[in-house]
């Protein structure tokens, strides 16, 4: 086989505990395992290589190796990303599996090498629920003039505007402070992060929307790729694989644990009902034309025709 | 090894005279060779993400609010009340300087922003005063380090995210030690007046003390519209901060009508050149940081940390002396980072009480902007008031050594954290 | 050669000043919209971080050409004659070596930012790495002057150019 010894610097945004952290040292065990430790990764969480904007651009540079991160910040390099942020686009997890790792997911992925990427594997950060001070969000109409937290980001803005809530961008780094002080009125991200950056000491209701699903990407500098040999990207991808597998279970039963968690920190949660979520898809017409219009109609299409195989099919 | 050349490269580059931020930057590139992956992308890179960051525009914001109130004749008035009321005292602009950052620690969470406003509005005014400038700047960069303490602190939420803590349990366990920390300030304030003869005012009448309230009224909503934006939830630390600029401009140009277009454009430009070298030192420290992490110092430090764990008190001390060191080369926020997460696990293992070893960590981290290398909030004073380092430096020292004194107190009595949070509780 | 130098400290001058402003309002103008209106501005963010990377690295180099970024002087300040001009280019030389870092690291990652852009302007990233790149060379430019000036025995002149 041909390996040499390597040093991976593979960087993320959360901690070491998180289920970011736990799927990122797997893989670097099984990295080490397969290439007989000739090939180390050095795991460097807490964005201590910086945001995922700065990693990606020393990525691309050749600066560093690995990193997994979200596919919404990638839309700046490569737009067809954009698909993935499409409300309501699953309806449950296994509808995400199947089209991610299917070949449109590899279709959108291997838009990046133009970019200077390679994208690995999609792991899962989570379907994106919603928290708010005001009232249970039990129907569209509860969702008006609800002052909501939205990320820097078009979709996410003109989506929850057309829902009829105020939608306010700020930063991640502010919301804390901004919920607390009553700033803003509620804000949307999965279980894991509501409850890992203590948002229920601070928000009363929760709303289990599954307004979108929120993948993570892994990738490598193709600048680095390109001059590995044959096994050591093959070693590579076996061990992204592994992690992916390991990556999503982990994380499926930690929002689980999560929600029993948020449950008993006295948060008050219930369900949007399957068909206030289809007023909600219909009301967003708008925002899905411009997303097709953005990512190309053949992708847009390509993609429903995947969800409605897999629909189909169960 | 990774700190001993760190430490050598910094000072070897600064003696031989290389501003500070350059020095940094050789540092972090004398630690990429050292670890054997050398990109000068990495260095330009870090030194972006350094400033290139919304939180930190509150920075600029308060030293803008600052020179407007400075230029627009708001400061002024500030100062001729205190000066009314307390100018009589030896030192009493000192006395100003611990009340205002008590006030302005209570409305932000950022030592930095706080430092800057501080210096800004009184540094000039005590200069005026021919108070020495070193024990000015100690002072005022010592009462700026209160900010994280007392609540709302940025340093403490991320300490709570990073290691699972209660941030409001945080938040209240900053309230006594913050009042603590002003009180002993005043002690030490008091020595130095005696020992300096500093010019004493006439005690003001009454009516004089009036009239001084009624002509500063508009400047002293300043403080008011901050707490109250803050705490009415009306907008964000960093809105606030600019929303304290443009009141300041209304108050300055529409009541007060002390600043005309030129002078105005001239704050401008003496707001961004202030802000320039501030941050980027600022970006420089941000390269450095990055290979420390990357140098693996964590890992290193929890093996070696392992039988201290039988005794609470003697564990507290190391890791208090450790993180003075540390603090000394590293910045506060990529310390809590950095380090928090293998430091909270060890305290539990030994017993000690999360929310007191989380306070503790912050307090000992916002010394380190007190301490020279890499002395963030110093930076911020000596940049503002376009001091050197040398007297800053040595006006610090009486109040670190309070500090310290305080600390040690902290570490043998923990009840003086924990005994008012059981009340709060 | 002089009205040159003026010329160029007051035009950047004035660039720093309609950053600070451009921030003001991006950040300020975010504040009044979600109270007059109830609602955001979306590049309120981005563009104010923007304007923040280009106002610093315009400021550092201002401050720069004025020799006024902060530094320890306690050696230098009690040397004179041929050691104080040894340090002086020692200094001179260690601060090259930085910026030329700096530069080549900053020219590296304004190519990859040509094709990538920021999430909610488009604008390419490459406009943020370029504020780190016109520093660097600028201070380059500016140390080389002083260089020459002090090679020729004249004191540096402050705020000469920027
Ligand atoms: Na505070
Ligand atoms: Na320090």
């Amino acid at each position: 086989q041909d390996i040499k010894p390597r040093m991976i610097r593979f960087g993320y945004g959360l901690n070491e505990q998180s289920n970011q952290g736990r799927a990122v040292k797997l893989f670097a065990q099984e990295v080490e395992k397969a290439s007989g430790g000739k090939m180390k990764v050095r795991a460097i969480g807490a964005a201590a290589l910086g945001s995922d904007v700065q990693m990606q651009q020393a990525l691309i540079g050749g600066a560093q190796e690995m990193m997994v991160g979200s596919t919404a910040t990638l839309v700046g390099i490569t737009k067809e990303m954009a698909i993935w942020d499409t409300p309501f686009l699953f309806n449950n997890v296994q509808e995400a599996d199947a089209v991610l790792d299917g070949p449109v997911g590899q279709k959108v992925m291997d838009k990046l090498q133009e970019k200077g990427l390679v994208g690995l594997v999609y792991w899962e950060n989570g379907f994106r629920n919603l928290t708010n001070n005001k009232q249970p969000v039990a129907k569209l109409e509860d969702l008006n003039g609800i002052k909501l937290r939205v990320m820097q980001n078009n979709v996410f803005i003109d989506s929850f505007k057309t829902l009829g809530a105020n939608a306010v961008p700020l930063p991640f780094s502010e919301l804390f402070t901004a919920l607390e002080t009553k700033t803003v009125d509620g804000q949307e991200n999965p279980y894991n992060t509501i409850l890992s950056s203590k948002f229920y000491e601070v928000q009363k209701y929760l709303t289990v929307t599954n307004h979108v699903y929120s993948p993570w990407i892994v990738t490598v500098s193709k600048k680095w790729w390109d001059g590995l040999s044959k096994d050591e990207q093959k070693i590579l991808m076996d061990a992204a694989r592994k992690s992916r597998d390991f990556e999503r279970q982990d994380t499926r039963a930690e929002a689980a644990k999560a929600l029993a968690d948020l449950k008993a920190k006295g948060m008050q949660v219930n369900e949007l009902s399957p068909a206030e979520a289809n007023r909600m898809r219909e009301k967003l017409g708008a925002i899905n034309a411009s997303i097709s219009a953005n990512v190309g109609e053949g992708l847009w299409k390509d993609v429903q025709a995947e969800v409605a195989k897999v629909r189909a099919g169960k | 090894m990774t700190v001993a050349l760190f430490l050598m490269v910094l000072f070897a580059a600064m003696t031989v005279g290389v501003p500070i931020a350059f020095a940094l930057m050789l540092t972090a590139l004398a630690l990429m060779v050292h670890l054997d992956f050398f990109d000068a992308q990495l260095l330009a890179q870090n030194v972006q993400a350094g400033f290139d960051s919304f939180p930190l525009l509150a920075v600029p914001f308060f030293i803008l609010a600052g020179e407007l109130m400075n230029a627009g004749g708001l400061s002024r008035r500030i100062i001729d009340l205190a000066r009314s009321m307390v100018g009589h005292i030896p030192g009493g602009l000192g006395y100003v300087a611990i009340a205002a950052s008590l006030m302005l620690a209570s409305m932000s969470g950022s030592a930095i922003a706080d430092t800057a406003a501080l210096a800004t509005l009184l540094l000039p005014m005590m200069r005026k005063q021919n108070y020495p400038d070193g024990s000015s700047a100690g002072l005022i960069a010592s009462g700026g380090i209160i900010a994280p303490i007392v609540p709302p602190s940025m340093p403490m939420v991320i300490y709570g995210v990073t290691t699972n803590t209660s941030i409001s349990k945080l938040f209240l366990a900053g309230i006594v030690p913050g009042i603590l920390m002003a009180v002993s300030l005043v002690l030490v304030w008091r020595g130095i007046a005696r020992k300096v003869q500093l010019p004493v005012a006439d005690k003001s009448s009454w009516s004089e003390r009036r009239q001084q309230l009624a002509a500063s009224v508009w400047a002293l909503m300043l403080p008011v519209i901050i707490i109250g934006g803050l705490r009415f939830g009306i907008f964000t630390p960093t809105e606030a901060a600019v929303v304290a600029a443009v009141y300041a401009l209304l108050v300055a140009t529409l009541v007060y009508r002390e600043l005309n277009a030129q002078r105005l454009y001239r704050v401008l430009v003496d707001a961004a050149r202030t802000t320039g070298v501030v941050m980027f030192l600022c970006g420089a420290a941000t390269a450095a940081s990055y290979m420390v992490t990357l140098a693996d110092l964590p890992s290193q430090l929890a093996e070696s940390m392992g039988p201290l764990l039988q005794s609470p008190i003697l564990f507290m001390a190391v890791v208090c002396v450790f993180l003075l060191a540390v603090g000394m080369v590293m910045d506060l926020t990529p310390t809590i980072l950095i380090l928090a997460p293998v430091l909270a696990p060890l305290a539990a293992k030994a017993g000690i009480d999360p929310v007191y070893f989380g306070f503790v960590f912050i307090f000992v981290g916002c010394l380190g902007l007190l301490t020279p290398p890499v002395g963030t909030v110093l930076n911020v004073v000596a940049g503002v008031g376009r001091l050197r380092m040398e007297p800053v430096i040595k006006g610090v020292l009486p109040f670190l050594a309070v500090y310290v004194a305080m600390l040690a107190l902290l570490i043998v009595f923990p009840s003086i954290v924990l005994g008012p949070l059981k009340l709060m509780f | 050669m002089k009205w040159l130098g003026t010329a160029l400290r007051h035009l950047v001058e004035g660039l720093m000043a309609l950053c600070l402003v451009g921030m003001v309002l991006a950040v300020f103008g975010n504040v009044v919209l979600r109270y007059v209106w109830g609602t955001g501005w979306v590049v309120s963010e981005e563009l104010s971080r923007l304007l923040f990377v280009w106002l610093v690295c315009l400021a550092a180099t201002l401050a720069f050409g004025e020799d006024k970024h902060l530094g320890f002087d306690l050696v230098t300040a009690r040397l004179v004659g041929w050691r104080a001009a040894l340090l002086r280019w020692l200094s001179r030389v260690l601060i090259a070596l930085a910026l030329y870092y700096l530069i080549t690291g900053a020219w590296a990652q304004a190519v990859v930012g040509m094709d990538s852009r920021s999430p909610v302007m488009n604008y390419p990233l490459a406009l943020a790495a370029g504020g780190v790149l016109v520093m660097g060379v600028s201070m380059a430019v500016l140390l080389v002057l002083q260089a020459w000036a002090d090679w020729r025995g004249q004191a540096p002149a402050e705020g000469d150019a920027a």
